[in-house]
């Protein structure tokens, strides 16, 4: 069968087996691998640490492995499904001169040995992290433009020739696209937002100090992260492939069946990949205002399986129902429902205890929850007892056994809990300032774990003792968006910035950084314990992809 | 284990906070400034009691009247930095612990400084 795959393949594509690189006969015998090789280039030899990446004819799958200490790389048997394969490296500073195909056949393991060349231009294989730690300037400079990474990349800002004062519209124009943008699929907010002067300024003066409108090369040097090494090799991870390039997953979670499901940031509609075929399924959200820009940020499931969708500016929430796979909606009271009305987030998780359900009004800083009995919504400002100065952002959410909330406020620097019954927020600021706690979940122990996006670090709060735990992550400008604690006691982590996938084990200190094999923006991540060991998703939200990431060993 | 004893006190000028330019984040300008929240940051080295550089050594800072603690590892020659804690932290009230696998007692001793200066930090481990 898997012979008759390949056979088609090559009829209905007319690319048979044309190594262009050196391509060994297929070894027999030992069928543990698909596909092994070395990896070699003239200045290193051997090279360790450089990701192989074998994408399938159609372009629907590609599995990527990292070369080990003696330069060997090999696909475990089974990861391959039968049929023409590319093959492709990461390896900062270098290149591979052209890209082998390779046919992988049951029983018939093949070998190809890649040489790889070095090149002089580095910067269009920097990863957001490496230009941030590039760049002059200080740490608050820089941190301006981590929120651009949500729609493009550093680098675009970099390549650019603006003046300052050429910056100065562009700025107005960044600021009126809607956070679920993408150079691919851009969005404009129905309310104009205009910049403050002065801090738009400051901003212009900065960004044309690290782009290249002083002259056609950057006045500073490229900064490079080191390769993949030891454990951090050890490692397999699949991408999906989706089928339209503006799709853009965001929020995603894996159903006991295998599927995972996952929230669209600029499409109306949920999606739905089966990993074992590659199968997408979408179902469409209905618009709630025409005219406004689509697409949904969280999503999470309810106490009796439902998903729920915070539906951004289309102002309210989706239940979708998997039994029927239709939508219920709610919409934010027509009172609140301004042209700026944005929801980001909602968590139904403890809906069983109260029948309600949180989510965020971002335009106002605030907290909502919806009852479900009666469709109403309350507004709740947690900081309208604080001192003003900070820009609050009640952020990512969880909730505990008696459906208090807590939230991380992404403008500033805080764990918020607001209780269920009075609604009265407490207030914890993390030890580190400005740290933008962003996304996370809470254990069986109610302790939460948490992104500090500004403060390269992970964060663990316990809601019993109010206790708060911080680790460094190991790469500055690592931006970490989300975290997540597997069943055996690892905390995971990864972002907008770095293309690497942290694992942590709290309990040493140590991580492992887990390189992906492209330009990865990630936002909420997925862990499955099911597996031994557990299994890392995400989606890709810039490249139209879902990820799995397993650890081998 | 050691608490640092710092005796210098701390000055800090800290300009008022700025506001963002718009809500709901994605502004240029957004007041997360680093330097006006912060204290000092700690630069620490692990050492062996003959003055060997011990990397890998896990560190725990603890800060314990803010019930918080920092977990990180000492880099491949044996340092460690601690970007600053909020303003409010007292640095006498920080306590810096190291360890290892093989070595017993752990000891950190910190050098006052004054301003935002990075607190020196050194921690002893000595060899079981």
């Amino acid at each position: 069968m898997r012979a008759l795959v390949a056979a088609l393949l090559v009829l209905l594509f007319g690319i048979a087996d044309a190594p262009a690189q050196k391509v060994a006969a297929p070894l027999v015998g030992n069928g543990a691998v698909d596909i092994a090789g070395t990896v070699t280039s003239g200045p290193e030899g051997r090279m360790e640490g450089v990701l192989v990446s074998a994408t399938r004819q159609d372009g629907a799958l590609t599995v990527t492995v990292v070369s080990d200490r003696q330069g060997r790389y090999d696909f475990p048997v089974d990861k391959l499904p039968p049929g023409l394969y590319r093959l492709s490296v990461r390896a900062t500073g270098y290149t591979l001169d052209s890209e082998p195909s390779v046919t992988v056949a049951p029983d018939r393991p093949a070998s190809a040995d890649l040489r790889l060349s070095p090149i002089s231009d580095i910067a269009p294989q920097l990863t957001n992290a490496e230009w941030l730690q590039s760049i002059p300037g200080s740490d608050n400079d820089k941190k301006t433009l981590l929120d651009c990474m949500s729609c493009h990349t550093i680098e675009r800002i970099v390549r650019s020739t603006h003046s300052a004062d050429e910056f100065m519209p562009l700025l107005t124009r960044m600021a009126n696209y809607a956070n679920n943008s993408t150079p691919l699929h851009p969005q404009l907010r129905v309310a104009k937002r205009t910049p403050k002067p002065d801090l738009a300024r400051a901003a212009a003066n900065y960004l044309a100090t690290i782009n290249l409108s002083a002259g056609p090369r950057w006045s500073y040097p490229l900064k490079v992260l080191p390769r993949p090494k030891g454990g951090a090799t050890h490692v397999i991870i699949t991408e999906y492939a989706l089928p339209r390039a503006t799709m853009a997953p965001h929020d995603l979670l894996r159903d006991k069946n295998g599927i995972v499901w996952f929230s669209e940031f600029g499409d109306q509609a949920l999606g739905a990949l089966d990993p074992a075929t590659g199968k997408v399924t979408e179902y469409p959200i209905p618009t709630l205002k025409p005219g406004f820009p689509t697409g949904t940020l969280a999503l999470e499931p309810d106490n009796k399986g439902s998903y729920w969708l915070a539906m951004m500016f289309q102002g309210g929430l989706a239940k979708f129902d998997i039994a029927t796979k239709t939508f219920r909606t709610f919409a934010i009271p027509a009172a609140l429902n301004s042209d700026a009305a944005q929801q980001s987030m909602v968590m139904p998780r403890s809906l069983g205890v109260d029948g309600k359900v949180w989510t965020n009004m971002v335009n106002r800083q605030s907290v909502m929850r919806l009852d479900l009995a009666t469709g109403a919504f309350e507004l709740i400002d947690p900081f309208s007892a604080s001192p003003p100065g900070p820009e609050h952002s009640p952020y990512g959410m969880v909730a505990d056994a008696r459906n208090d909330l807590y939230f991380m406020d992404f403008g500033d620097t805080n764990i918020v809990r607001i209780d269920a019954k009075t609604l009265a927020p407490t207030i914890y600021p993390t030890p580190t300032p400005a740290s933008r706690p962003r996304r996370g979940m809470i254990d069986a122990q109610g302790r939460i774990w948490f992104a500090e996006f500004a403060a390269d670090r992970i964060g663990m709060f316990d809601t019993r003792s109010a206790q708060f735990k911080e680790w460094p992550v190991p790469t500055p400008w690592t931006a970490p968006y989300d975290a997540a604690l597997d069943r055996t006691g690892k905390v995971w982590s990864a972002g907008m910035a770095s293309d690497r996938v942290v694992r942590l084990d709290p309990a040493t200190g140590h991580s492992v950084e887990y390189l992906l094999p492209h330009q990865t923006n990630i936002r909420r991540i997925f862990i499955d314990n099911s597996t031994t060991p557990p299994t890392f998703w995400a989606g890709n939200n810039h490249h139209a992809s879902i990820i799995k990431l397993e650890v081998l060993n | 284990m050691a608490i640092i004893a710092l005796g210098a006190s701390l000055a800090l000028a800290i300009p008022s906070p700025m506001n963002a330019a718009w809500a709901g984040g994605g502004g240029f300008g957004a007041d997360d400034d680093d330097t006006a929240n912060a204290g000092p940051p700690f630069l620490g080295v692990v050492q062996d009691q003959d003055g060997e550089d011990v990397p890998d050594a896990k560190i725990d800072v603890t800060i314990a009247k803010m019930n918080s603690s920092l977990v990180l590892r000492s880099d491949t020659v044996g340092h460690f930095f601690v970007r600053g804690f909020d303003k409010s932290v007292d640095p006498k009230d920080v306590t810096i612990t190291c360890s290892k696998d093989g070595y017993a007692d752990s000891t950190a001793s910190a050098t006052p400084t004054v301003g935002n200066a990075p607190i020196q930090v050194i921690c002893i481990l000595k060899k079981k």
